[in-house]
């Protein structure tokens, strides 16, 4: 099943130039090329095609012009929406799907979002958290109960209003979410969140600063 | 087709093809617990309750919904299963009106549920809806199980009368174009009435006698008391 424009995009290049010849762009396990959509705290942020098997550090710094003057990297949100987050100590994985597998990152839609020091996560967090409570069909109870009370926690983060349980709150919200969702847009929604979780445990405590400095 | 044989927390069971695993489950008189699932209407997989762990399988899969394969080894209890039902449980207490859904209050304290778990939540309110004589909607108390959608379409009625309007959290069921109930295509069959398990559907009759309102006073009210005059074409 093909569901996406991209996907399709590709056969005819297939058909043209044969599979031999498609394949001396990419890996063994991820052929031909791929869209990247660079976006963020980023030097000149685009859409750019390149072979699988490039770093993300080749295509942040090297391609997409790197940090902002005097800006640090903070975090990479790898895969889109429904993504998580890669730091600095990430920046040589290899992009592409059996790579970003084994490192435990999205590949996702390609979108690469990225986030230096003076981004405040827990914003980021709150604006995901709204996107994913107005795209829940509202078909299944994980999602369409899970998504909204999911965007009230985040906006109590994202305002450091955190009340003591919302960490136990979000992770359970997050992991009803994964496994029972009748779809993959509920499957995948808390995503983001459990990544900064694992990542900025400290975000989450109650009376934080909701920004995620440490 | 053959029958299929398939391992239940443990325990082996053989049924037809095409049997879904809470069907199967219960041959071996295991029971799984439900909200949205009923006999007579076509069965959605919405409310997840339902979910079981199947060996091999990423998500947990919905049991009323799920059919049974060759060699499945399913099981119907455990960490996974149990935190999502309770979770679950806990996010429509939080948003529902549960006060008059019984076989809910159970599950919430069979799956020990913390019913005020969710401070400072949005919940479903709505005003009630009285607007015929038959039976009144209050929406407050509606799961959006959509069994009352179903009956009154493809399941039993094929008369329409009633749909889902919004989405995400803020779904509702109601009319087209919100038109009061006798201006619709329903028949006041009673059907959706019968299959609500929240009573946010309740006959007119009963929700009167609640309140204390005498039966010869229903009478008076629901029958009203002028002749109804033929009109000319």
């Amino acid at each position: 099943m093909i569901n996406n424009v991209e996907t399709f995009c590709n056969v005819p290049l297939i058909i043209e130039r044969g599979a031999a010849d498609y394949r001396k762009l990419g890996t063994e396990r991820s052929p031909g090329p791929k869209l990247f959509c660079v976006s963020g705290q980023i030097e000149r942020p685009g859409l750019y095609e390149v072979p699988f098997g490039i770093s993300l550090r080749h295509l942040l710094f090297d391609l997409a012009g790197g940090m902002k003057p005097n800006r640090r990297l903070r975090a990479v949100l790898m895969g889109g929406a429904a993504g998580a987050f890669a730091l600095e100590k990430d920046l040589d994985v290899i992009l592409s799907f059996e790579s970003l597998s084994a490192a435990g990152l999205p590949l996702g839609s390609g979108a690469v979002m990225v986030f230096d020091e003076t981004a405040d996560i827990g914003q980021v967090l709150k604006r995901l958290g709204h996107f994913f409570a107005d795209e829940s069909c509202g078909k299944c109870y994980p999602c369409q109960l899970g998504t909204r009370r999911q965007h009230e926690i985040l906006d109590r983060s994202a305002a450091g209003k955190l009340l003591a349980g919302d960490r136990q709150r979000l992770s359970d919200i997050g992991a009803t979410m994964v496994d029972a969702s009748l779809c993959g847009l509920g499957q995948t929604a808390p995503m983001a969140v459990l990544s900064a979780m694992k990542l900025w445990p400290k975000m989450f405590n109650p009376q934080h600063s909701g920004r995620g400095d440490s | 087709m053959p029958d299929i044989t398939l391992t239940i927390d443990g325990a082996s069971v053989t049924v037809p093809a095409g049997t879904t695993i809470l069907k199967a489950a219960e041959k071996l008189g295991r029971t799984v617990p439900t909200i949205c699932y009923h006999d007579h209407c076509t069965a959605n997989g919405l409310c997840r309750i339902c979910v079981v762990e199947v060996e091999g399988v990423k998500p947990l899969l919905p049991a009323c919904l799920s059919r049974v394969g060759e060699g499945m080894k399913v099981s119907t209890a455990g960490t996974r299963v149990e935190l999502s039902r309770r979770t679950i449980l806990e996010m429509l207490a939080s948003a529902v009106d549960l006060s008059e859904a019984p076989e809910i209050q159970n599950f919430l304290d069979q799956y020990h549920a913390d019913r005020m778990r969710f401070p400072d939540a949005d919940r479903r309110d709505a005003p009630v809806l009285d607007d015929n004589p038959m039976y009144i909607r209050d929406y407050a108390k509606c799961i959006l199980c959509w069994r009352c959608v179903q009956v009154c379409a493809n399941d039993a009625q094929f008369t329409y009368a009633i749909n889902f309007k919004g989405r995400g959290f803020d779904t509702s069921i109601g009319t087209f174009f919100d038109k009061p109930m006798p201006e619709t295509t329903c028949v006041f069959c009673g059907q959706c009435v019968g299959v609500c398990p929240t009573g946010a559907l309740k006959s007119k009759r009963e929700a009167l006698l609640e309140q204390g309102v005498s039966l010869q006073e229903i009478l008076q009210a629901t029958k009203g008391g002028k002749k109804r005059r033929r009109k000319t074409p």
